[in-house]
């Protein structure tokens, strides 16, 4: 009989993913990268993978080595790789960042920091997909979200191989047509793979779970999740196809791409018709806070579709910047958020009351958090984010960093009270004593019924 | 001999609803040698198992437009109770407690469950039904020395678990 077990390093992953976001949300609010620099220059670029591996995969992959084993009913192959795949990711990340700063004049840095880091990063991320698709494969059926999270992996292998070629050729290792195909090229498929195969994939499957749980909703079967999964694999297959295109003949074939914009934007309604419907069958009549935030992230999900589809037809920087904006900060980091809010208190209940369960009277979750307070954290979050998307395509650089700052301002909140979780700051009375676990390592089943 | 009790679930199936509670209702009520006539939409695979364990043999009959009917009756020799063995679960008692844990958010079915438990003898054995496979329920079991079985139903909307109750810590 299978059973799941709390991952050790989840929370050192989650936290580390806090921090990258608080700086990317920092230096914005600063006025780094784009306005003031091009899309494609390395300050935005700085910025961009800050938020997109420092923040959410960091996130990702530290909810995936505790949900996976749970989603198959099978334990983590290899969990004591945990550890290095972090030290991996963020080691590369911050070689990544100061190749980048090379490219800056940053003193002490060079450019051939560009290709270790993304090097470190391939390697990391290779290992995780390793340990996650090996416990995959474990699973008795692959179930549906399983399959989208399989495919998200491949999407993250894709990524971060396409990722180190491109950092290969802005460190002038490899030059000539390649090159300059690779850079004009190169870069739309790599963000492409990363936040729509990568991201938003694994995003899609965690939720379908997630959502009919914490809704007590009957999973959604039927066609229409298999359609989302199909249309995904296929747009996939198109964007693989179309990097194989540019490594071969150093171009892009448009219509590839095109076709599998297509499919993912039909996919994404299809997906969050799912989600609507998921909200309307629940079983539990009130939203707990994390189920409310996550209507903000799927809406913004909603709105960057939209504004993805004008970028592609008029081709202005700031509707591409916008469009990335609302989906990296609005669907996939909201969305991020609104989970943490939830599963950070549940990972420390179950840690600190597991045992207690029908021996004593346990607290509820909720009362781990305070949530009259947290909502306005939330909405703070959503409103500025959304007013961040508005700036960029309006253009309004200092406003721009103010709807940061506000950003910045409601993430500390949050991670106050993620915090005041961990440390049981919220319970009622009679837990008030009870032995505290440590801030970012859980301590292990064993350790906590000796 | 005693009328059997007749219910039908066919209008609580045909709005997506669970008939599950109902049933158990109906066969808590039952007289002492009482049969239960059930009417579904479907032929209640599950069900059969769970109404054996209890000491029901059933005889089920297809009705005009898909519809079943199944007649419960008691098997007074099934009921007769051998050694239960925690290895076993052919051997295990009837149910003595039954939880509708499908309502509920995580984490309230481990704790119903849980307390539940605490309140049995060892040997009882307690029925629960749930929205989902209770992964994180299992490593508490097994450190408080209970046995279980589970399934999911064929429709995998819910999930059976019997637990055996171990001796009490």
């Amino acid at each position: 009989m299978q059973m799941a077990t709390l991952s050790r390093w989840t929370l050192t992953y989650f936290a580390c993913a806090l921090v990258a976001l608080m700086l990317a949300l920092g230096m914005i609010a600063l006025g780094y990268g784009y306005p003031a620099d091009d899309l494609a220059a390395p300050r935005t670029l700085i910025l961009v993978h800050l938020v997109s591996i420092g923040w959410l995969s960091t996130l990702m992959l530290g909810a995936l080595f505790q949900f996976l084993p749970v989603l198959v009913g099978r334990d983590l192959v290899g969990a004591a790789l945990a550890p290095m795949v972090l030290f991996a990711i963020l080691a590369g990340l911050a070689c990544l960042v100061c190749g980048f700063g090379s490219l800056e004049g940053w003193p002490g840095t060079s450019g051939e920091m560009l290709p270790v880091g993304g090097a470190l990063l391939l390697a990391g991320f290779a290992l995780a997909a390793g340990v996650l698709l090996a416990t995959l494969l474990q699973g008795v059926d692959l179930n549906l979200p399983a399959g989208f999270i399989a495919l998200a992996l491949l999407s993250l292998l894709m990524t971060a191989l396409l990722g180190e070629t491109l950092a290969s050729t802005l460190a002038g290792l490899v030059g000539g047509a390649f090159s300059v195909a690779m850079i004009t090229d190169g870069l739309p498929l790599h963000a492409s793979l990363g936040l729509g195969g990568w991201l938003t994939l694994a995003a899609i499957g965690v939720s379908y779970r997630l959502v009919s749980m914490f809704l007590v909703a009957p999973e959604r079967t039927g066609p229409r999740p298999r359609i989302v999964l199909w249309l995904a694999c296929v747009g996939l297959a198109g964007l693989c196809l179309a990097v194989a295109w540019l490594l071969l003949f150093n171009l892009v074939w448009w219509p590839l791409p095109t076709l599998s914009g297509l499919l993912a934007l039909t996919a994404v309604a299809a997906y969050l018709a799912d989600m609507v419907a998921l909200y309307r069958t629940r079983r539990r009549a009130s939203l707990e806070l994390h189920m409310l935030a996550a209507i903000g992230a799927f809406a913004m999900l909603a709105i960057g579709a939209a504004a993805l589809i004008a970028a592609r037809w008029l081709d202005q920087d700031r509707l591409w910047a916008a469009a990335l904006y609302i989906l990296a900060l609005g669907w996939l980091g909201g969305l991020g958020l609104s989970m943490l809010y939830k599963i950070v208190p549940f990972l420390t209940w179950l840690e600190c009351f597991a045992p207690l369960m029908g021996r004593a009277p346990t607290p509820r979750v909720q009362d781990l958090v305070r949530e009259d307070q947290s909502r306005w954290w939330f909405a703070l979050y959503g409103a500025a984010t959304l007013a961040g998307g508005v700036m960029l395509l309006t253009e309004q650089a200092s406003l721009l960093r103010l709807a940061a700052g506000g950003q910045l301002v409601a993430v500390a909140l949050v991670i106050h009270q993620l915090v005041r979780a961990r440390k049981l700051a919220n319970l009622p009375d009679p837990w008030r004593n009870h032995p505290r676990p440590t801030l970012l390592l859980p301590a292990s089943r064993r350790k906590a019924t000796s | 001999m005693t009328e059997a009790l007749e219910l039908d679930v066919r209008p609580i199936l045909r709005n997506g609803g669970e008939p599950f509670g109902a049933i158990m209702g109906a066969v808590n009520s039952l007289r002492p040698g009482q049969a239960l006539r059930l009417i579904a939409t479907f032929r209640p695979e599950p069900l059969f198992t769970v109404m054996a364990a209890k000491g029901y043999d059933h005889q089920a009959t297809p009705l005009e437009g898909g519809d079943w009917q199944v007649l419960f009756t008691p098997n007074v020799a099934g009921v007769e109770a051998g050694t239960s063995s925690p290895d076993n679960p052919d051997t295990w008692p009837d149910p003595t407690r039954y939880l509708d844990c499908l309502d509920m958010d995580p984490p309230e079915p481990m704790v119903q469950i849980l307390s539940a438990l605490q309140a049995m003898e060892e040997g009882e054995v307690l029925f629960a039904l749930l929205g989902r496979e209770p992964l994180f329920l299992f490593p508490e079991l097994q450190a408080r020395g209970h046995a279980w079985v589970g399934e999911f139903d064929a429709e995998a909307t819910s999930y059976r678990l019997m637990v055996r109750a171990g001796t009490k810590a």
